[in-house]
């Protein structure tokens, strides 16, 4: 069975505190809840919880959409970015079941990277060897806080999203986004991104 | 929430609340205030082409269809555009609101964990052994001739839009909600069909559907000549999956084959497309699976998958031999040559006759109740592997064309209670469609089990002889026992039927 594998890396520092984690935990509770009455995600999706603070947690293994259960979210001093994504490089090396002759690998996976981008560890090196070994995977970075550092982001990746409210509607739109982004992901296979004439 | 008043090019009124209920590829979806019927606006301009064409649905093939001798009987059978509507410089189309049977009842299983109550059915649910099986509640579910049924609804449906020399260009679960409570199909976004010559198609299909020719020349320009587009043809090959789906709740192409171990995309695309091959394909086996490949494939869902996807135990033989006659044209002989396809008027014949074989289920748990009669001494429900035992009184039907004597036709009818006989088991030249008279439709001949022995009775066919008995009439309201070799007249009439019993004890 051929997946669609959904990382999610949620910045969990001191910054986060409040109402913006509040509205990040309320947002995936979402997320996960549209995705679970789409039948293209919950046959294929399979999400991962990864969150950074002093360290990096792996809150919620690779699970197929079906089985997830929401973890709860809480706030740690430091925000280790660089941990944070050395985690998810190996995750995604030892998660993804690449195609051989006898089995189908999975779809390309979709990272997801919320922060407020201002990481206190050496991260650059980790997120240039994440982008090596996964040249394949699509990433997003969403910033999120009150004071975010965008050129993070855009380091990180060319795909950037600011989120500049952080009340809770906001994030659930957001999540939302993401939940159909990974539906037509799921919806659209093979169509070698030629949906329209 | 404010209401906004339009008025439709057909100068009717039409209003919707303004708050968007859906977005599909290309329109955002309105409800009408009493929920009736929903507005959807195309997000991008549409040019006069487009324009045009949805004038001439809502007009000219609207009025072909429903305007003609039965005509309301289309009406469950597809959500069609009414009127057109301008609002804010976008284009819209007036569509009814689905039926409520179309909306799930129960959800999933376990007090509808995912939430799904009050969603849309779509297709893909019933079509997936993992998400029937293992996610939606039982009573979601339906039994195999639900399926049946729905088939026959979907194949009609096609049929008809094929007979007014239109194509509907992007048929697949998406696009077609099913009930499988009540045995019901409803083809939805009609807006996109297709016409030969006039109205080219706007997408290239769904993932899973799209005809092997359109996947493989998916990157050719649009104005080069060897680019396929959606047609009539294609429409047959996405009714031929969508019916093979829902019989046997597996994917025709989507075997144990990989084509293209770095690039998952360009796989799927050489699956579907310029490489597909059917998975029960018997001279190419590459790309056939069997129990063992499927438990190591899916470890944490195998209990769902069985026996469906088990291709040795559920081969498409056991769709009887009309319908598998149909699975070799369409996935062998046909897959990458369309003129060789099965007609929608194929499946549907095919379809219909299917149902004739079917035999009820001896054992009562099974969930599928139904089965296709295997043409054996023994014959087993594939499903739960429960043989059928008794008595199985099977018609061997035989017709008159003009003056000639009567013919075998390859047609049978299972007897069992609760089957009866109507006008087109009388007569090979009618037909059981949207055409029926009511008159038509009305039960001819019943079947009783009494002491051990199946009798038949006439309620309406006036001239029913025993031939086996000299040529007695069986008159109104009464019987006459079925026994091995025994042959009863229906009709002498052009195309009446003559039928030749044989007993099978089990």
């Amino acid at each position: 069975m051929r997946r669609l594998p959904v990382y999610i890396l949620i910045d969990t520092s001191e910054s986060m505190v409040g109402n913006a984690i509040e509205s990040v935990q309320a947002g995936m509770q979402m997320m996960i809840t549209e995705l679970r009455k789409n039948p293209y995600a919950l046959e294929m999706g399979a999400v991962c919880v990864i969150t950074f603070g002093k360290g990096a947690t792996k809150l919620v293994p690779l699970t197929e959409v079906y089985a997830f259960q929401m973890p709860t979210l809480s706030v740690a001093p430091g925000t280790a970015l660089g941990e944070g994504l050395k985690m998810l490089d190996q995750s995604l090396s030892a998660d993804l079941v690449r195609s051989t002759p006898e089995k189908k690998g999975d779809f390309k996976p979709l990272v997801f990277i919320l922060t407020d981008g201002q990481p206190t560890d050496e991260w650059r090196s980790a997120a240039r060897t994440l982008k090596e070994h996964h040249k394949s995977a699509v990433v997003y970075a969403i910033g999120c806080g009150d004071d975010v550092d965008m050129s993070v982001l855009r380091e990180l990746t060319d795909s950037s999203f600011l989120m500049e409210q952080m009340d809770s509607a906001a994030f659930a739109k957001l999540f939302v986004c993401i939940s159909s982004s990974v539906q037509s992901a799921s919806g659209s296979i093979g169509m070698g991104g030629v949906q329209e004439r | 929430m404010s209401t906004v008043k339009l008025k439709a090019t057909d100068g009717s009124t039409v209003e919707f609340v303004d708050k968007i209920i859906g977005a599909g590829g290309m329109k955002d979806v309105y409800f009408s205030p009493d929920r009736s019927y929903v507005v959807g606006f195309f997000r991008a301009k549409q040019d006069a082409a487009a324009r045009d064409r949805l004038e001439n649905i809502v007009g000219k093939y609207r009025q072909g269809i429903f305007g003609s001798v039965g005509g309301e009987y289309w009406k469950d059978m597809y959500c069609w555009p009414e009127k057109i509507v301008e609002h804010d410089g976008k284009l819209g189309v007036v569509v009814p609101a689905y039926a409520k049977k179309f909306f799930f009842d129960c959800g999933s299983s376990n007090g509808d964990t995912l939430k799904i109550k009050g969603k849309e059915k779509e297709g893909k649910w019933f079509a997936s052994p993992f998400l029937k099986y293992g996610q939606l509640d039982p009573r979601e579910r339906g039994d195999w001739l639900a399926y049946l049924r729905i088939c026959i609804k979907i194949a009609r449906s096609v049929r008809r839009l094929h007979s007014a020399g239109l194509a509907h260009s992007d048929l697949s679960y998406k696009n077609v909600l099913i009930d499988p409570r009540t045995g019901s199909a409803c083809i939805i976004d009609i807006d996109g069909l297709v016409v030969p010559g006039k109205f080219p198609p706007d997408v290239v299909g769904t993932p899973d559907f799209i005809a092997p020719e359109v996947m493989r020349t998916l990157n050719l320009s649009p104005n080069d000549a060897n680019r396929k587009l959606p047609s009539r043809g294609t429409d047959q090959h996405a009714l031929a999956v969508l019916i093979y789906m829902y019989l046997l709740n597996r994917h025709p192409l989507r075997g144990r084959k990989v084509h293209d171990c770095d690039d998952e995309h360009h796989d799927e695309e050489l699956a579907m497309g310029e490489k597909a091959l059917f998975i029960e394909n018997p001279s190419d086996t590459s790309n056939r699976y069997d129990a063992a490949w499927l438990k190591r494939d899916n470890p944490n869902r195998f209990k769902f998958l069985m026996p469906w996807q088990d291709i040795d135990a559920l081969p498409y033989k056991v769709l009887g031999p009309y319908l598998s006659e149909l699975v070799k044209r369409a996935f062998i002989d046909g897959l990458h040559n369309p003129m060789l396809r099965p007609s929608a008027d194929d499946w549907e014949d095919a379809l219909v006759k299917t149902s004739d074989l079917l035999q009820q289920c001896t054992n009562s748990s099974c969930s599928q109740h139904w089965f296709v009669f295997d043409n054996t001494q023994k014959p087993t429900c594939p499903f739960c592997k429960t043989p059928f035992k008794g008595i199985l009184p099977i018609l061997n039907l035989y017709s008159k064309r003009g003056n000639n004597p009567f013919k075998p036709e390859n047609y049978r009818v299972m007897v069992f209670n609760g089957v009866r006989l109507y006008a087109w088991h009388v007569n090979r030249n009618v037909f059981p469609n949207e055409k029926l008279t009511p008159e038509q439709t009305k039960s001819l001949a019943c079947f009783q089990f009494h002491n051990g022995d199946w009798y038949l009775r006439n309620e309406g066919i006036p001239g029913m002889k025993d031939i086996s008995d000299g040529g007695k009439v069986i008159g109104l309201n009464q019987i006459v026992k079925l026994t091995e070799g025994r042959q009863i007249l229906l009709s002498e009439e052009d195309g009446g039927r003559l039928i030749h019993v044989q007993m099978v004890h089990c």
